[in-house]
């Protein structure tokens, strides 16, 4: 770890505390607007009489399994980063983050190709939805990737930066896991 | 208890640094106190209008009637009526009641009230409050669109709120303001917790800290869990609205496979229930801590006040069916809801009556900030007791959606809510703007709002009983409403008498903030918390040495104290003989 000019003594195990206390309440909002989501996706599910609803084609499968194994794998490469602090990990994270988004892209225009819209019913609005928000979501966790990316090159992390990297890796890795529960819930069941 | 000892702020030197951008909690408190003053006019405005159409519904509205309805000669047309009704709620409560409870006196006192120079990520704090102010902007834009603002009811419940029921954009736009306030208070609300988890002057427990800081923080936690629901349910309207999505839209409506509008109501209510008590546990916090202040004694089962307050956190969380009774909800779930509703008033109660325990007997100064106080502790009851009525499903079932409820909701959550918002104003006005307010004014201030709101909010419980729906453009216009013009007509006077005594505040508010010359002394209650060891109006860095805490909040007539002092500080040993 680089110097710690201008920091009093014993910040950094502060700034911990206060980065797991504040990203403790960040990720239970963001849970709960998820939860609510998958609370409105389980009712309406289990009140129609057949699902999917009838007239829809099966949604390929086969995207949503790439998807899931570029987050997937994302989140072990942010796990190097946060070991061995390289750039070249951190990079990776990006590339597949961003594999991932394209992956969704591709699977909403598949869906188009097949005739399904947003509007084409509450099934299809649920893919929608959910694909949208996620990515909402992990566009701005890229965003945030920019500053491990700049620090790490640079050489520039320090103590508390590594404070700032720990709460962002728990975010990008909570989107990877809302993602694996969408996947299972909305593609493989 | 503190984590560390924050650095202190460099004084800003700038206009624009100083009071448009700026970092310290206290002058974004007193943003959000301008910005709620603000909407709590435009609010109390629409409320007027309303009380007017169901009082003289074929009269012009007074002075501002003939601009506002030409096409009608003044009087409030049908659609504009639905549209006031909507707009009052939200306004009311999203940008009323929210920026003055939370974000002006959430902001101001916690950090000085637990001995920190700021909060804990001042960034954060500012972009709440911008944020707060582009969705006030939205909403009020709103009301300029072609068909109006929404309409829909506070509730917005589809599918009065889908295109079907609302095809204009002011619906939209609703949701979308709703949908970044709730961004700027779960941003707000993040800030709190961990404010009050790690900046705690060190010496200070959670039981040491003032109960206004126990009913902020139980509010921030419900902030913080729930307004993500509310986010995620209207930002599924925006896109039933938007992009044609059909999660609330059911029947004929509906495509392919068929959305839910009791869905909607769900998610509101799971969001909704916890937001009344978002709102009360501020105030049920400052008036725990005045009442015991004024009336010279230690708060009564502080420590009691603090776990019933948590306990009625907790249990609101579980409570939210009973707005739903009437859904064709299944029996066993009803029932369930009522029982766990009724539970609610047991820590009630317990609060309740460690208030009475706390001014029992007291040396009582009734300065203006106790009368509210005191204001709170009569609504809140009353308000609270009618909740039970609405809360058991036989009689909910006669009650619901009549002017009982909107009666009970009033007295709970908008007088007692109100009243405690004046309380802190007056109380806090020398540590946030350094002078006092009149003394005299801000007495005829609470008699006068004082008897209003109870002739409001009393007579609609008697017409709400008596069958009056809520939400209707002219019920006299059937038979059995007919009887109740008198009694409307009376609601409105007290409605009139309630609002023009805001015109006391008013003056007195803006001209102690503007035009007062005398400073106030640092301490002029005589109370012990640690915002009063520093001079007035607070200093940009707050506390020069972050204080060390010795004693809790509510130390008065230790009879150990010295001849002529009844208080001690919370910096000072607790004083034995």
């Amino acid at each position: 770890m680089s110097t710690q000019t201008n920091h009093i003594p014993g910040e950094i195990r502060e700034a911990k505390a206060i980065g797991s206390i504040a990203m403790v309440f960040v990720l239970v909002s963001f849970s709960m607007l998820f939860a609510t989501l998958f609370m409105g996706y389980a009712a309406l599910r289990n009140n129609a009489p057949v699902w999917p609803p009838s007239g829809m084609t099966n949604l390929p499968l086969l995207l949503p399994i790439l998807s899931t194994v570029f987050i997937g794998l994302s989140s072990l490469t942010w796990l190097k980063f946060e070991q061995t602090l390289r750039s070249l990990w951190v990079q990776l994270t990006l590339v597949l983050g961003l594999a991932f988004t394209g992956s969704q892209f591709a699977l909403w225009a598949k869906l188009k190709q097949q005739g399904i819209f947003a509007d084409t019913g509450v099934y299809a609005s649920i893919i929608y939805t959910f694909t949208w928000i996620h990515v909402a979501h992990i566009a701005a966790a890229i965003i945030l990737l920019i500053w491990p990316i700049y620090w790490s090159r640079k050489n520039i992390i320090n103590d508390i930066r590594a404070v700032k990297i720990v709460s962002i890796g728990k975010f990008w890795h909570f989107l990877g896991l809302i993602w694996g529960v969408m996947f299972v819930t909305l593609f493989v069941l | 208890m503190a984590f560390f000892e924050q650095h202190m702020h460099a004084e800003p030197k700038t206009f624009l640094s100083k009071y448009i951008f700026s970092f310290d909690h206290k002058v974004i408190g007193k943003q959000f106190l301008w910005y709620g003053i603000l909407f709590l006019g435009i609010g109390g405005i629409m409320a007027l209008m309303i009380r007017w159409a169901l009082a003289f519904p074929d009269q012009a509205f007074p002075i501002i009637g003939q601009f506002m309805f030409p096409e009608t000669g003044g009087i409030i047309p049908p659609d504009t009526y639905a549209m006031l009704f909507t707009m009052h709620g939200t306004i009311m409560i999203f940008y009323a009641i929210t920026p003055i409870l939370i974000g002006a006196f959430g902001n101001f006192c916690i950090p000085l009230m637990i001995g920190a120079r700021d909060m804990v990520f001042p960034l954060l704090n500012m972009l709440s409050f911008w944020l707060a102010l582009a969705s006030g902007l939205i909403l009020v834009g709103s009301l300029f669109t072609p068909l109006g603002a929404a309409a829909g009811g506070w509730t917005s419940y589809p599918t009065l709120s889908t295109l079907i029921g609302s095809p204009g954009t002011g619906q939209t736009l609703w949701s979308l303001a709703i949908f970044i306030l709730g961004v700027s208070s779960t941003m707000g609300a993040i800030n709190y917790i961990t404010t009050i988890i790690v900046l705690r002057a060190p010496g200070m427990g959670y039981f040491d800290m003032p109960l206004t800081v126990w009913g902020l923080w139980l509010t921030a936690i419900l902030n913080a869990v729930f307004l993500p629901v509310l986010g995620a349910g209207v930002l599924l309207l925006i896109f039933d609205r938007v992009f044609g999505t059909q999660f609330f839209l059911a029947g004929a409506a509906a495509t392919s496979g068929a959305g839910d509008p009791v869905l909607f109501q769900h998610v509101f209510w799971i969001f909704g229930h916890p937001e009344v008590y978002i709102l009360i546990l501020p105030a049920w916090g400052i008036v725990s801590d005045l009442l015991s202040f004024f009336a010279r004694k230690p708060a009564f089962g502080a420590k009691a006040t603090a776990l019933a307050m948590t306990a009625v956190t907790v249990l609101s969380t579980l409570v939210y069916g009973h707005h739903m009774f009437t859904t064709q909800m299944s029996p066993l779930l009803t029932q369930s809801f009522m029982t766990l509703t009724m539970t609610i008033s047991i820590p009630s109660a317990i609060f309740f009556a460690n208030w009475l325990g706390t001014i029992w007997r007291g040396s009582i100064r009734f300065d203006s900030p106790m009368l509210f106080s005191l204001g709170v502790v009569f609504v809140f009851g009353l308000g609270g007791l009618t909740g039970l009525y609405l809360a058991t499903v036989t009689t909910d079932l006669y009650l619901h959606d009549t002017y009982f409820v909107v009666g009970h909701f009033h007295y709970t959550m908008a007088a007692s809510v109100l009243l405690g918002g004046f309380a802190a104003v007056y109380f806090w006005m020398p540590k946030m703007f350094g002078v006092m307010c009149n003394e005299t004014l801000a007495k005829w201030h609470f008699w006068g709002t004082m008897l209003g709101l109870n002739g409001v909010f009393m007579g609609m419980m008697v017409v709400g009983y008596a069958g009056m729906h809520r939400r209707i453009y002219n019920p006299f216009i059937y038979e059995h409403l007919q009887r109740l013009i008198p009694i409307n007509e009376f609601i409105t006077w007290s409605a009139i008498l309630m609002g023009l005594s805001q015109i006391f505040f008013v003056i007195n508010f803006v001209h102690a903030v503007f035009f007062q010359k005398k400073k106030a002394e640092q301490n002029p209650w005589n109370v012990g918390t640690l915002e009063w060891t520093i001079p007035s109006p607070a200093p940009n860095y707050n506390f020069k040495e972050i204080p060390v805490v010795k004693c809790g909040p509510h130390e008065f007539s230790n009879p150990n104290l010295p001849a002529g002092r009844d208080f001690q500080y919370q910096t000072e040993e607790l004083v034995k003989v």
